[in-house]
């Protein structure tokens, strides 16, 4: 299946996708988007990084030590006052994001060990960062950049 | 082909070419293998202005690059990173351990100190 992309009336993009190889197709897609709608280069760099990690969080984290297929779906709003893309997953390890706490980066060790820096980049550069499981299973990231 | 290998003054010299995202990373580890398994590896990690954006996966790639060439007793450096990509190192903090130059030279000056 791969990639799926949608468009509603309202200029809303979803995209379904399995697998990791097809988030850069999203990426480019999103990129395309903001640039016609005039937003900052810098902005629309912060966007796509934030985009990328949640997107991979949600096909591996979310899906570890699991037998289904992964799958996520993205939702993709602009409007005048903000951006929002939403990042949906139907992995079992629906509490993934609780471990992956803010780190503190205080020492060496925590500065070389590999993960969590994800959630250190989609929280410096979106406005909101919003996790929550989903009571049919599963996990939701919101990611919010006001504009202005 | 997001990377170039090419050897000066006994070290290697990757250069990005592109962005390093979750597809490619598996090209890099693929580079910088036989790298690593001599002694003493010295290793510059060139970017290109071509190259904008390094996702948290890649920068994880190149913290085990730094501790791995450290156990062998080797080097690794960065240089001509964005300011985007150099701001990224700065918030998962890297930028205090790995060292990063402006130029190529300095970065092998560096690296074969």
């Amino acid at each position: 299946m791969g990639l799926v992309i949608r468009e509603n009336d309202n200029g809303d993009l979803f995209f379904r996708i399995t697998d990791t190889r097809f988030i850069r197709d999203v990426r480019a897609i999103l990129e395309n988007r903001l640039v016609e709608f005039n937003i900052a280069k810098r902005m629309i760099l912060g966007i796509k990084i934030a985009l990328e990690e949640a997107i991979y969080n949600a096909l591996t984290h979310a899906y570890k030590g699991s037998t289904r297929h992964p799958l996520a779906l993205i939702k993709f709003t602009i409007d005048i006052k903000q951006i929002c893309i939403t990042v949906r997953d139907y992995g079992s390890r629906s509490d993934w994001f609780l471990h992956y706490a803010m780190p503190s980066f205080k020492t060496q060790d925590e500065l070389l060990t590999e993960g969590r820096r994800g959630i250190v980049l989609m929280n410096y550069f979106m406005n909101k960062v919003q996790f929550s499981q989903l009571k049919k299973g599963g996990t939701s990231v919101k990611l919010i950049k006001f504009l202005n | 082909m997001g990377f170039k290998l090419r050897k000066t003054e006994g070290t290697a010299v990757i250069e990005v070419l592109h962005d390093i995202t979750t597809s490619n990373i598996g090209e890099l580890k693929s580079l910088t293998s036989d790298i690593l398994q001599g002694e003493n590896p010295l290793l510059v990690l060139k970017f290109l202005p071509s190259a904008t954006f390094i996702c948290s996966a890649g920068i994880g790639y190149i913290a085990t690059l730094y501790k791995d060439t450290a156990k062998k007793n080797g080097r690794l450096a960065l240089c001509g990173m964005s300011m985007d990509i150099a701001e990224i190192f700065e918030r998962v903090r890297l930028s205090h351990l790995i060292k990063s130059f402006k130029t190529e030279e300095e970065a092998v000056r560096y690296v074969r100190s």
